[in-house]
């Protein structure tokens, strides 16, 4: 027993000063996602990838939005959205303090994109943004000019008109080369 | 899905003026009395971990409790499971009114992970009101610590709901390529990624496309292995610098035709550390 | 190759019908149902082996039938020296049978084997699979207001979101108990919510006087119905997330099992770098597990001091935990294929650094707790667990370990980077909760110098494959890690669509909670929270218990002198007439 006390002794006060004084978590801890809504491209890699679906990405009722939502209290901070989103618009922070008092409410956060019709069909399929930054990406992708027309054409149309389009070509007996 | 509908006089007993008028006057001492209502476990460590002396809750008044009936405030975790739903609403009914009920973790504040399984009723706010949410998987001792401070009027709420509404014009997101082709940043990401995870493998990346730029010549083989070379000599880390060679080896190869004496060496003497 | 002999072996006994093999150590023997209960007895007290798992599988879609798959680790008896298989023959060998839809009808094995009773009640309880001859039919896992003839994890019974209506809470349904017999024995309930631990589960102690004479116990308030969630919502990448959740201590252990479980089914080969790095992260996971249990068998027994200086210390190997793996519980950070998280430079150093600490401070503590001769008192001689009772139910980690069974699947079986590391194993006789936690406070020096050679071999290479691996549907596997409270088993069919076809995640504690009945026995009721304790029980893990004596259920009911004279002098165990 009093060769504990002596331990006491030997290792002094060991309280943290929180929360009277601020508290340095690790570098690199997994803290809540922070959200940049300008570099949001709308590709929801991250809602797909979400194990707990804490992220959500859905059409608003009008379906003229593209609705990301982030629902920090389902959040598991396992940082699967930070590994897969491909311009950084939500990174894992070191925030931790996170409570909130009796509305649940300020735990979301979201942004709105808006939509991109399809130019054959008029449906809504993605955000405006993704298209841009998926041509942005093959403009710079070493591709040659006639190619970068073509594909300048067909990023604007949904995934079903894409298919039926590839269908048609493919089945009009025309030879194609791709470069 | 029919679940426990609050007695009146019991929502009559909780209203928020009573609510708050008991926090003022708890403020230097409160009883915490624990609920696991089906947790994996983490939370409860955590709780655990937070009473003791390095966190020690006790210098503003948290005194832990081994009945509801002595409770002021009740900690709750876990996602409500149908076993635990019994227990936990008769300890709900025998702390005294009016009482704060604090929904710890994930589970505790939505379901986590378990919300939707048949086993598990979502949260602790579906089956009785929640006043104070600690999201966290599971929340650091420190944030236990803040969502008590900030119940107790200590510290600020930080959080706030963040809508963004307006779609603004979007700036360029994509750099210029050292190669001229951003094939080859792409790959180099994803290895970089692969060697090094998404934390530090965007760190190796910035590293070597630098150590690119100041060969002068990216697309000069000699130049470029001398650069790179030079970039592992310096480096602190062994492990970012084995790295670098790595990415140079098994990527910039494939992009830039090289020779077999193009390729670095690996070996830990040999790049001098 | 491996395994061959006693499938050899198995073949002269009962009939074969098919063997297929699953991995390099694992194979699967098809029998005939009348066959079962002889050839997992066969193979658990003749050949050695211990009862790893059992999985009963709704397979109607593939073969028409029901599947239940017994499986066993092939490792040697460990009763006395010598007893045991030799290191190069060590493996897996399960026992697979066919249920067919109509009847749901096969002969139990318990009576044979006491270790399958948890397992063929879960059975009947989740596929509403009958097991002919099981003394104890009452459910296992679900909640007492589940609707009787829905039994969730067939395929066909239910959507996975679906939630039967709660009933009124003050009618709250009412569990059965098994009671013992005889006068002057008093009920004295604990929980579901109680004091001693943090975790819901409800024993009840009949006692006489102050000596506890039986238990039981009804667990399972954590269950939440993962395995279904698995197969429904997850694909592999996520699918570890959610194993971490199955436990929070040792989550890790459950993460790499699950992920493991799913690699070998499709003989994936992770890169070395990632093997260590999953060792190094179960190893931490081990350092602050047990500084918890150490630091709460002190708690229980009143020395709080002793409590808050290893809780202090424990809170170093947090934030080694903080460090490596960006979050204090290790979570987040295994996927199928390898790591999500990488170990620079930087991080082993500071590693070290801290390793150094936690040497020296434990060392230090526990020196101090050793010189109180007041504590070494209360833990001395408490919960008996006897080898005989260990080897029955197949006990696991360091309960098993502290009756002197030296059985640990690093050492058994060695997994990922263990073939390249060594380690001493803790084995100390006496079975009380001295001996527990000697064990474990032994196996915190040995996690430690295992942390240490990891980090000095770290190999050089990636930590993830090159992700170009397919799953292949109806492929299955055993992936096996110890945890801190001994083997995780986890047993993946892999399914279409990348999701499981079925998962079955065995925790450590569970195979630990059958025989907790008999650590109870004999004792006072002042010591059944200490007992509890040092079990180091997972209730979260197991999400389930009640323990099944089969004894009571047979005609010979022991008198309350039997037990006392059994507990005080550890002979003529109860179990010997159930063989």
């Amino acid at each position: 027993m009093m060769k504990l006390l002596d331990i006491t002794e030997k290792y002094g006060k060991a309280t943290h000063k929180y929360p009277f004084e601020p508290y340095k978590v690790a570098t690199n801890f997994r803290g809540k996602p922070a959200y940049i809504f300008d570099l949001c491209i709308g590709c929801a890699a991250c809602g797909i990838a979400c194990p707990s679906n804490a992220i959500t990405v859905q059409f608003n009722a009008d379906q003229s939005k593209l609705v990301w939502e982030f629902d920090c209290g389902r959040c598991i901070f396992c940082g699967r959205c930070d590994e897969v989103c491909p311009t950084g618009a939500i990174r894992l922070s070191e925030e931790f303090e996170l409570a909130v008092k009796f509305d649940k409410s300020a735990l979301i956060q979201r942004g709105e994109l808006d939509t991109q019709f399809c130019t054959e069909c008029n449906k809504p399929f993605t955000a405006k943004r993704l298209i841009k930054y998926s041509f942005e990406c093959l403009s710079k992708a070493n591709l040659g000019e006639k190619r970068l027309e073509e594909a300048a054409s067909y990023l604007n149309i949904c995934p079903t008109c894409k298919k039926n389009a590839t269908v048609t070509n493919f089945t009009s007996g025309k030879e194609m080369v791709i470069e | 899905m029919k679940t426990y509908e609050i007695p009146q006089e019991i929502q009559d007993a909780n209203t928020l003026e009573e609510k708050l008028d008991l926090l003022k006057h708890i403020g230097r001492s409160f009883s915490v009395y624990r609920i696991d209502c089906g947790s994996c476990n983490g939370c409860e460590i955590e709780i655990f971990a937070a009473i003791t002396p390095m966190w020690d809750p006790e210098r503003f008044g948290f005194k832990l409790v081994a009945n509801p009936r002595h409770a002021d405030i009740l900690l709750c975790t876990g996602p409500v499971t149908r076993q635990m739903y019994y227990p936990l609403l008769r300890a709900y009914e025998a702390a005294p009114d009016p009482k704060i009920v604090v929904a710890l973790g994930a589970c505790g504040a939505t379901g986590g992970i378990f919300y939707d399984a048949y086993s598990v009723l979502s949260g602790i706010d579906k089956i009785i009101p929640v006043d104070v949410y600690i999201p966290g998987c599971p929340p650091h001792p420190a944030s236990i610590i803040y969502g008590l401070a900030t119940a107790l009027g200590i510290m600020e709420q930080r959080l706030q709901k963040v809508s963004f509404e307006h779609d603004s014009e979007m700036p360029p997101l994509v750099e210029d390529s050292v190669l001229g082709n951003t094939l080859f940043e792409r790959d180099l990401l994803v290895e970089a990624k692969r060697l090094m995870s998404y934390v530090f493998g965007r760190q190796l990346f910035d590293k070597y496309i630098a150590a690119l730029v100041k060969s002068g010549n990216a697309k000069d083989t000699k130049a470029t292995k001398i650069a790179i070379t030079e970039a592992m000599k310096t480096e602190v880390d062994p492990r970012y610098a084995e790295c670098l060679g790595i990415l140079h080896n098994d990527i910039y190869t494939q992009y830039v035709p090289c020779e077999e004496e193009d390729k670095i060496s690996l070996h830990r003497v040999e790049w001098g550390q | 190759m491996k395994c061959d002999k006693f499938i050899e072996a198995l073949g002269a006994r009962v009939k074969i019908l098919e063997v297929t093999r699953q991995y390099e150590d694992q194979v699967t023997a098809l029998v005939g149902l009348s066959d079962l209960p002889e050839a997992v007895r066969f193979l658990y007290y003749d050949m050695g082996g211990y009862l790893s798992t059992m999985v009963a599988n709704d397979e109607r879609s593939i073969n028409k039938n029901y599947a239940l798959y017994y499986a066993l680790s092939m490792e040697g008896g460990k009763m006395f020296e010598g007893d045991e298989i030799a290191q190069d023959e060590k493996c897996f060998v399960t026992v697979k049978v066919l249920v067919s839809p109509e009847n749901l009808t096969y002969p139990s094995v318990t009576p044979l084997v006491p270790a399958c009773v948890w397992y063929e009640r879960e059975a009947y309880d989740m596929f509403g699979l009958i097991a002919d001859g099981l003394p104890d039919k009452r459910r296992l896992v679900l909640s007492d207001d589940w609707p009787e003839d829905l039994f969730p994890l067939r395929k066909d019974a239910m959507d996975y979101r679906y939630r039967p209506d709660m009933k009124e809470h003050y009618n709250e349904p009412e569990y059965e108990f098994l009671r013992p017999e005889g006068s002057g024995i008093i009920d004295v309930p604990l929980g579901p919510l109680h004091v001693t631990a943090d975790e819901p589960g409800h024993f009840r102690l009949f006692c006489d006087g102050d000596i506890i004479v039986d238990a039981d116990y009804r667990l399972f308030y954590q269950h939440r119905g993962m395995e279904k969630l698995a197969e429904n919502r997850m694909n592999y990448d996520q699918m570890g997330y959610l194993a971490e959740r199955v436990c929070g201590i040792c989550g890790y252990a459950h993460a790499i099992a699950c992920i493991e479980a799913a690699e070998k089914a499709i003989n994936l080969e992770i890169p070395a770098r990632a093997q260590a790095i999953r060792i190094i992260c179960s190893e931490i996971e081990r350092l602050h597990s047990h500084l918890l249990n150490i630091g709460l068998a002190c708690e229980v027994t009143g020395n709080y001091t002793a409590f808050m200086h290893i809780f202090r210390i424990r809170e170093y190997s947090m934030k080694l935990a903080e460090l490596v793996t960006g979050g204090r519980k290790t979570y987040g950070n295994v996927v199928m294929g390898g790591l999500r998280r990488d170990i620079t430079g930087v991080e082993i150093k500071e590693s070290l650094r801290i390793l150094k600490i936690i040497e020296t401070q434990v060392e230090e503590v526990w020196d101090a707790v050793m010189d109180d001769k007041r504590q070494i008192k209360r833990w001395k001689g408490v919960g008996v667990l006897d080898k005989q009772v260990a080897r029955d139910f197949s006990a696991v980690g360091p309960n098993i370990r502290g009756s002197g069974i030296k059985r640990d699947t690093r050492y058994d079986h060695p997994y990922d980077f263990f073939k390249q590391i060594e380690f001493d194993i803790a084995v100390v006789e006496g079975g009380d909760v001295f001996a527990r936690e000697m064990v474990r406070y032994l196996e915190l020096k040995s996690s430690v110098s295992i942390i240490r050679q990891c980090f000095e071999l770290m190999p050089q290479t990636a930590i993830i494959v090159d992700p170009t691996f397919h799953v292949k549907p109806e492929n299955f596997a055993l992936a096996y890690v110890e945890a801190p409270r001994g083997e995780n088993v986890h047993w993946i069919m892999q399914g279409s669509a990348q999701k499981v076809f079925r998962w079955r995640c065995r925790a450590a504690t569970y195979n630990n909670w059958p025989s907790l009945r008999f650590q109870f026995r004999g004792n006072t009721i002042a010591d059944a929270a200490l007992i509890v304790c040092s079990l180091d029980p997972c209730y979260s893990c197991t999400e389930r218990v009640t323990v099944v004596d089969i004894k009571s259920k047979k005609s010979k009911i022991l008198t309350n002198k039997d037990l006392k004279d059994f507990s005080k002098t550890l002979k003529n165990s109860p179990m010997k007439d159930l063989r």
